[in-house]
């Protein structure tokens, strides 16, 4: 029984290291997609 | 990359059910041992996207093509946090099994190294501004900094060394359903670091949008 708690802790980690990348590779996608429709407005507002 | 995206998830519940149903006990470790099947295949996923770093850090300095300076940064990445699950992983499998978090045997000593080389590419990267000269330095970074990658994997060969030994010549020190289910978890993990690699692409090509949308922006100014 003792050694499960590093299998657990193992395991934890590597499922939190691959959730928490994948959120963050979402979070930033999100960040710049709202960053290049600011930029195009911008840009059309500046062309018009 | 949609057929990718659906079929992650499914291999990894495959892998999940392989280390902790099909895989039988280990005698002398137990439950713990269960840990190298998801230990493994972390360090793999990190020498993969090592190898596409080295790859692709060629093909920038041959063409100065963005695309390959993209793929690098994104690898390496992918590759530094594997490399860090890869480390922390082995460290809680060898409290219980060697009785310390830590030894400085050849094997982990070269993997602490090679992490530590990614993290000086990532580092490298953040402090240089101009672009071109960013990939170009960190592309020699990631062109040296791969050497340690077979160094690390003939480590347990060359040296004495306290780490299990599993493929020794042509052969693997492993029960046939203990390497099943090290296979179904080792491609498990490369479908897992394709998906990866792919959205992090994504993420380079977006930051490339709005560098051209800046660029235009500035050019009508």
């Amino acid at each position: 029984m003792g050694n499960l708690i590093y299998l657990f802790a193992a395991y934890t980690i590597i499922w939190l290291a691959a959730l928490l990348y994948s959120f963050s590779i979402g979070s930033r996608q999100k960040s710049l997609e709202r960053e290049i429709e600011t930029l195009k407005a911008v840009l059309a507002e500046r062309t018009s | 990359m949609t057929v990718v995206r659906w079929l992650v998830p499914l291999a990894m519940v495959a892998a999940l059910f392989m280390a902790f149903v099909f895989a039988p006990t280990e005698a002398t470790m137990g439950d713990v041992q269960r840990i190298f099947y998801f230990h493994v295949p972390s360090a793999w996923v990190a020498f993969m996207a090592f190898a596409v770093v080295f790859v692709a850090s060629i093909q920038w300095l041959r063409t100065r093509s963005q695309r390959w300076d993209a793929l690098a940064v994104s690898a390496a990445e992918i590759g530094v946090l594997f490399a860090t699950v890869a480390l922390v992983t082995g460290s809680i499998w060898a409290k219980p099994t060697w009785g310390t978090w830590w030894d400085w045997d050849p094997r982990l000593t070269s993997t602490l190294i090679l992490w530590l080389i990614y993290v000086s590419y990532m580092m490298l990267r953040s402090v240089i501004e101009n672009p071109s000269k960013r990939a170009s330095l960190s592309a020699v970074v990631g062109i040296v900094g791969f050497v340690d990658v077979p160094i690390v994997f003939m480590s347990i060969r060359w040296w004495r060394t306290i780490h299990p030994v599993v493929i020794t010549g042509n052969s693997m020190n492993l029960d046939p359903s203990m390497l099943l289910t090290l296979m179904v978890c080792l491609a498990a993990f490369t479908l897992l670091f394709v998906h990866l690699l792919g959205m992090r692409l994504a993420l380079e090509q977006q930051r490339e949008e709005v560098n051209l949308l800046r660029e235009a922006i500035l050019y009508e100014e």
